[in-house]
């Protein structure tokens, strides 16, 4: 697929992050850069603060200290239009049944839109198509399968075309028809040129697919390189391994301006 | 006369239809956010209000003592409910302890202004129970702007409404404006709650809004269709009740509710009946 004509999509700095989740420090002074076109992997064990981390990123979470950027704009200014989320599972409440359909169109409101456009049914259906849920449109999403929800999460994420996606655990409790489609589309996407942050548990079948990988372990960073390996078919979740002989360059922790909060 | 030329009637049906349309809309909103029992908290505080604007109606010696009722029960509902909305948002306290503190002050604040007002606590009966059979032409005329309101902001903005209900991290990673989007919700919930007292009054006002989405969810699985549903049978309930006690001398309010829980428990039987049906052919089909 043609990489993107005159469309140069956003890179991430996060310098310093400091964030802190109920009076509890999570994330202690993480710094990483995703450039232009790159596809970047987060990974840690459980707790590690790597879903925290890119919480901060969306502005999801508050962060205490440090500054992120979204394509050089302070990240709480940055326009959305092209950033997707694809979020570990739904946070809905879920009081209400809501159709795929509706779910994935909701993926078209950002900063700059609040009513979606004309051809939103279009465009929402196009993305349903594209994972594979066409026929589920008018379905009922909780009454899906755990694999086929989190298909509609990367629709509602892919029907504005985004330039940044940031994904957390995508594959977490998916089955494996749900895993081909999302490796399609991060393949399509990485073909596009788009810049992808991708939280993991650990490398698995995406491997090919990831340029560089930043581990986490107890909110600090551990390595910064290549990706690590993973223990094979066998690895369990949370076991990230690193070969000591890999390309590791860990930004030290003092030296950096720690700057106001977000 | 009948029903449709008697000018009291024809002043009710048009609150009756107006209300019946506009409370689903808010229903569904709560109902999403698993805060259906919102309404019973505010509307407590509702009543303070109008307790509080016929003191300021005695204070200020107005002849209509209940002339700033309803307008006091606008107030002290929005800022209820934004009150509401700003603790639920800051966690300072659980959303249920906060209603509960609403409901119980609410009450208690109604029956001392009341009192310092030189009424007596059967002025606050048309409120607590509905009075809709007492509408005048300045009642009517402020639930089609109160109504208008809703069924503006509630369906103009439904999008973006569903998109925070539904998914709060979403609707943030999108840069939505989550904040000003739950405030209009709870602002919303405010203002259905002062336009639907005089049809069912505050203790049931909370059943006007949620029980038409109850019965909606039963037949269909969609957010808009449940939405769409539930006003119109928001507004059936409405003018059938108040199309009986026309005939018979019932109290309106609580009729429409007692209907409202009937039909929902009927579409809840029918419901699970075909869906019995649905797995048993299911099953038939796979052991041949």
């Amino acid at each position: 697929m043609a990489k993107r004509v005159g469309t140069a999509c956003p890179t991430v700095q996060v310098r310093d992050l400091h964030v802190a989740l109920g009076g509890s420090p999570i994330v202690h002074g993480v710094s990483f850069d995703v450039t232009q076109g790159e596809v970047l992997a987060l990974m840690g064990g459980n707790g590690s603060g790597k879903t925290t981390t890119v919480k901060a990123i969306l502005g999801i979470v508050p962060t205490l200290a440090g500054t992120i950027e979204i394509d050089g704009v302070p990240a709480d200014e940055a326009p959305r239009e092209k950033v997707g989320y694809v979020p570990q599972r739904t946070s809905a409440a879920g009081g209400v049944s809501a159709s795929a359909l509706e779910v994935v169109v909701s993926g078209l409101l950002h900063d700059r839109r609040l009513i979606p456009p004309k051809n939103a049914r279009t465009q929402a259906l196009e993305a349903l198509e594209a994972v594979g849920l066409a026929s589920e449109a008018r379905s009922d999403v909780a009454t899906l399968s755990g694999g086929q929800q989190q298909r509609v999460l990367i629709a509602r994420a892919m029907v504005r075309r985004p330039c940044l996606l940031i994904l957390d655990e995508p594959l977490a409790g998916v089955d494996l028809p749900s895993q081909n489609v999302f490796a399609n589309v991060l393949t399509n996407l990485k073909d596009q040129g788009a810049t992808v942050l991708i939280v993991l548990h650990e490398i698995g079948p995406l491997k090919s697919l990831i340029d560089r990988a930043i581990v986490l372990d107890q909110g600090r960073v551990t390595h910064d390189g290549k990706p690590p390996h993973a223990h094979g078919e066998h690895a369990l979740p949370g076991h990230v391994h690193v070969h000591p002989h890999e390309d590791v360059s860990v930004p030290p922790p003092t030296g950096l301006t720690t700057q106001g909060p977000v | 006369m009948d029903i449709f030329t008697d000018p009291l009637m024809q002043r009710a049906l048009i609150v009756a239809v107006l209300v019946g349309l506009a409370a689903p809309i808010v229903g569904t909103y709560l109902v999403q956010r698993r805060m259906a029992l919102l309404g019973d908290g505010i509307g407590h505080v509702a009543l303070a209000g109008v307790a509080a604007g016929w003191l300021a109606g005695s204070a200020a010696g107005v002849t209509q003592r209940d002339a700033l009722a309803l307008p006091g029960a606008v107030v002290f509902a929005i800022v209820a409910s934004v009150t509401i909305e700003h603790l639920r948002e800051k966690g300072t306290a659980p959303a249920d302890v906060a209603m509960a503190i609403l409901f119980y002050g609410g009450i208690a604040l109604g029956v001392l202004f009341i009192g310092m007002a030189g009424g007596t606590n059967a002025n606050l009966l048309g409120y607590l129970f509905g009075s809709i059979s007492t509408v005048t032409w300045p009642d009517v005329w402020l639930t089609v702007t109160l109504a208008g309101l809703i069924l503006l902001v509630g369906l103009g903005l439904r999008h973006s409404l569903f998109a925070v209900t539904h998914d709060r991290d979403f609707a943030l990673a999108s840069g939505l404006p989550v904040r000003i989007l739950n405030l209009a919700v709870a602002v919303l919930a405010a203002v259905t709650i002062t336009a639907s007292m005089r049809v069912v009054g505050v203790l049931l006002v909370s059943g006007l809004m949620i029980l038409p989405v109850a019965i909606a969810q039963q037949i269909t699985g969609s957010f808009a269709r449940t939405m769409a549903l539930g006003m119109g049978i928001g507004a059936v309930l409405c003018t059938s009740g108040l199309t009986i006690t026309y005939y018979h001398d019932l109290q309106p309010g609580a009729l429409i509710i007692v209907i409202g829980v009937l039909t929902f428990a009927v579409a809840s039987i029918i419901r699970s009946t075909l869906t019995r049906t649905s797995h048993r052919k299911t099953i038939e089909a796979i052991h041949g």
